[in-house]
């Protein structure tokens, strides 16, 4: 591994940018954990029941402004905490920027794909067309929130404060959130 | 860490629907006040949203404290452990006991290098996450390690505590160590049935997670002292 312990024991280097590896690895964990995402808001989701005595419209408008950022902003950066955390790798802040954008545009594309192949029964047409339109309004969304997520993880590791990565992440979540709401309302 | 924690999941369902519930009340009332809609739907989504975070905040902060609690003593169990081999093979080589001593040595070097192989360090940040994400799917695993690890851990210790016992009464340095009782090896698989069938005994099971390290820690500080006054 690139931070590597060394087997001879001598001092472990810092590693100053990531490597090929680690973008890699950033686009790929950010692509694949939607999955794990939309399995976690599946369970979620019932949640919202009670809001269905009130206003059965209002249920779905609670899911996507609430519970897709709760789930999804975390779920982005996990590529990036495996690094941080297991791999103990130790990157400047803008390089966690960085992956942390690609983690998102991984997600972006990967969402866009399965919701292009979700109406492909419409006709091809239709489909590319979804796929070129969230592909420029949600993969920007995806990219810019997961950024502000790689920013707070690079914050958290300059400081030792794992607090610090909470900031930026919320204001993950409150940007997603409010975009899925205007989604809804127009 | 007290045991009061486990009340903390249970707090978090209560905030969770007394929110939500109590934002719809609210944002219904003031929607029909003004004749629009917009209080219920602004009630519904903040009162979704703030009961939300509340409940995973109470739940998942427990497990947060309790690895991150895990964590911090094995680290330092780590060195206190080298910090003891080191002592003995240096007050041993002092006196030229060195071959009276390998025995206790071998044993002591053996359990130490055991435990850190498998006491590794698990990021409480990367499980919290990895479990807010699966709705708590991923957090069976953290119940799993935080039953199982105090109990291998406490076997560890104590048979190194022995040895260093032995050890200091070969220097002539008598160590007398209080009664340590075994924390008890907790079977996994049963607490997650009977969990799974009651929902409760998540209450107790909370609990042992609390207190079993909660009784190591005591054990431990009593011999620590006992060691620190042989010194």
């Amino acid at each position: 591994m690139a931070s590597g312990g060394s087997a001879t024991g001598e001092p472990v280097e810092p590693v100053a940018h990531p490597k090929r590896a680690h973008y890699l690895i950033s686009l790929g964990m950010g692509a694949t954990v939607g999955f794990v995402a939309a399995f976690g808001e599946s369970f979620y989701a019932p949640l919202a029941f009670p809001v269905l005595i009130f206003s059965q419209a209002l249920f779905s408008i609670v899911v996507a402004v609430a519970v897709a950022p709760l789930v999804e902003e975390p779920a982005k950066s996990l590529g990036l905490l495996l690094l941080k955390e297991e791999e103990k790798l130790t990157f400047e802040i803008a390089d966690w920027t960085v992956l942390g954008a690609l983690s998102g545009i991984g997600f972006g594309f990967m969402e866009n794909v399965v919701y292009a192949l979700g109406v492909l029964g419409y006709g091809v047409n239709v489909s590319l067309t979804l796929f070129l339109m969230r592909g420029l309004l949600t993969a920007p969304l995806h990219g810019i929130t997961a950024t502000l997520t790689g920013f707070g993880i690079g914050l958290w590791q300059k400081s030792g404060n794992a607090r610090l990565l909470l900031i930026p992440l919320i204001a993950a979540m409150v940007i997603h959130g409010s975009f899925n709401l205007l989604a809804s309302i127009i | 860490m007290s045991a009061l924690w486990i009340l903390s999941p249970l707090l978090g369902v209560v905030a969770f629907f007394g929110i939500l519930f109590g934002s719809l009340f609210l944002g219904g009332t003031l929607g029909r006040t003004s004749g629009t809609s917009l209080g219920l739907a602004g009630g519904a989504i903040a009162g979704f949203i703030a009961g939300i975070i509340i409940a995973i905040i109470l739940f998942v902060l427990p497990w947060y404290r309790l690895i991150k609690r895990r964590n911090g003593h094995f680290r330092r169990d780590r060195m206190l452990r080298e910090g003891l081999i080191n002592y003995v093979r240096g007050l041993a080589a002092e006196r030229g006991l060195e071959a009276k001593m390998t025995v206790e040595l071998a044993t002591m070097t053996a359990i130490h290098s055991e435990a850190n192989g498998e006491e590794d360090e698990k990021s409480p940040v990367l499980w919290v996450v990895l479990s807010i994400i699966t709705f708590g799917l991923l957090g069976l695993y953290v119940w799993y390690f935080l039953t199982k690890d105090p109990h291998k851990h406490d076997v560890k210790q104590l048979a190194f505590m022995q040895q260093v016992q032995s050890a200091f009464s070969k220097l002539e340095k008598t160590v007398v160590f209080p009664f340590w009782k075994s924390l008890p090896d907790r079977s996994y698989f049963l607490y997650l049935i009977l969990t799974w069938i009651t929902g409760l005994f998540s209450l107790y099971w909370n609990y042992v997670l609390i207190t079993d390290f909660n009784d190591h820690f005591k054990a431990q500080w009593q011999v620590e002292d006992q060691l620190l006054a042989n010194l």
